[in-house]
């Protein structure tokens, strides 16, 4: 409620700005009325520091599906809205690569929550492969509670990108061989722990992998 | 899309196995390559012979010159050609990949923040098919597919920035069809389902 209350104020602002100047790729692509409401998000996201660009381009894939107006603008809402709260989760200093991620997480399923515990677990580095990993491991159909706890106790244990994405890895060899996806995360991610060793130099109080098998 | 038939899947495993598989020398190579460079000691003289003789002398262009290359310089060039034939040829499984037709990472880069993915899709009932996705606004236009000879096999090569990105197919214009080997993207905005592809890590 409070993102979208947070939301609301920011496109009102951006509203009470100078005219501004439509984008050229929704003007030839979307009839006026739809153009001005998405360029008011895409407006609203720039004045407040929140990428643009996949806004835009939300609604061009809207007018190649053949979308209605109102449904366009819709779905550039809600992701504008959801780069708000991936935000809000992650803090004020979160990269722009890091809020699409954690959109693309958001969509699948993941929760605020989620993000928030991850970044508590990484303050300093980058989420944005662990993210993305965790988008693409709900995508592959592990579920949601399953791979949010994997990646929460991965990020904690000081896993680096490299082996985030190489436990993906061994997630799709698993449901290639057969396994469920909640099978092939359990046996992806309980193996032993040298498999994911701890970065070197990790933050005191880091500690080998605790894997959790995903609940069946 | 109708069910696939057993057999067209077993077509396009073939061809998609032939796609992935890298060149491979047997465990002898260098051994018999290095016994002939020792073998032959002198340098391997290489002549460039004009094709034909024009009336009037001879010009520039076309006067016969030779170059000469030590056994080590031979070496080193058939290395940097067996590398440059293997890189254009071996098409490694990208993170994110299912079996059966999945986009493939060709491990050719412009750039560390880009790699070249070969996406595949088997429509033999479509006159034209193209790629849409977030890396190119979504224009059925702008990423035309080639069929391959005649089994309906359409693929295209695309250099995609690292991350993480959604795409379709278009199919004679007006059929979107996600990519059937590659998972879905969730949270489908406008009823018509989109695959996603993670082209390395993620985008930092």
């Amino acid at each position: 409620m409070r993102s979208l209350i947070l939301a609301s104020l920011a496109l009102l602002l951006a509203g009470a700005s100078a005219a501004a100047q439509l984008d050229a790729r929704l003007e030839a692509r979307l009839d006026a009325r739809t153009a001005a409401d998405v360029q008011s998000h895409v407006d609203a996201a720039a004045a407040a520091g929140l990428p643009v660009e996949p806004l835009v381009l939300k609604a061009l894939e809207g007018a190649s599906k053949g979308a209605r107006g109102p449904q366009i603008a819709g779905a550039v809402a809600r992701l504008h809205t959801q780069f708000v709260e991936a935000r809000g989760a992650l803090g004020p200093r979160s990269a722009a690569g890091e809020i699409v991620a954690a959109a693309s997480a958001m969509q699948a399923g993941a929760s605020a929550e989620t993000l928030r515990q991850m970044r508590a677990a990484r303050r300093d580095a980058p989420l944005t492969t662990a993210l993305t990993v965790l988008a693409d491991l709900i995508a592959y159909g592990v579920p949601v509670a399953d791979a949010s706890t994997l990646l929460i106790e991965l990020v904690r244990a000081g896993a680096r990108d490299d082996q985030l994405t190489d436990a993906r890895g061994s997630v799709q060899k698993g449901i290639g061989a057969g396994l469920s996806p909640a099978a092939a995360a359990q046996e992806a991610l309980s193996g032993p722990p040298a498999a994911l060793p701890v970065t070197p130099g990790a933050p005191a109080g880091s500690r080998p992998p605790v894997v959790r098998p995903p609940t069946p | 899309m109708s069910e696939m038939d057993p057999r067209e899947q077993e077509l396009i495993d073939r061809i998609a196995s032939e796609l992935r598989s890298g060149v491979r020398f047997d465990a002898s190579f260098d051994r018999r390559v290095m016994a002939e460079v020792r073998r032959s000691g002198t340098p391997i003289r290489l002549s460039m012979v004009r094709s034909a003789r024009r009336p009037g002398g001879d010009s520039w262009l076309l006067r016969p010159r030779s170059f000469q290359i030590t056994p080590l310089t031979g070496l080193a060039a058939a290395a940097a050609f067996a590398a440059i034939v293997v890189a254009g040829s071996v098409a490694l499984r990208p993170q994110g990949e299912m079996p059966g037709t999945a986009p493939v990472v060709a491990a050719v880069a412009d750039t560390p923040a880009v790699q070249v993915v070969r996406f595949v899709l088997q429509a033999p009932a479509a006159s034209h098919v193209s790629l849409v996705g977030d890396f190119n606004e979504w224009n059925p236009a702008a990423t035309p597919l080639e069929v391959v000879a005649s089994e309906g096999v359409w693929t295209v090569s695309v250099s995609l920035p690292l991350g993480r990105h959604v795409y379709a197919f278009v199919v004679d214009g007006a059929e979107w069809v996600p990519d059937p080997a590659a998972p879905k993207a969730l949270g489908d905005d406008f009823g018509v389902p989109n695959s996603v592809i993670t082209v390395g890590g993620s985008a930092s």
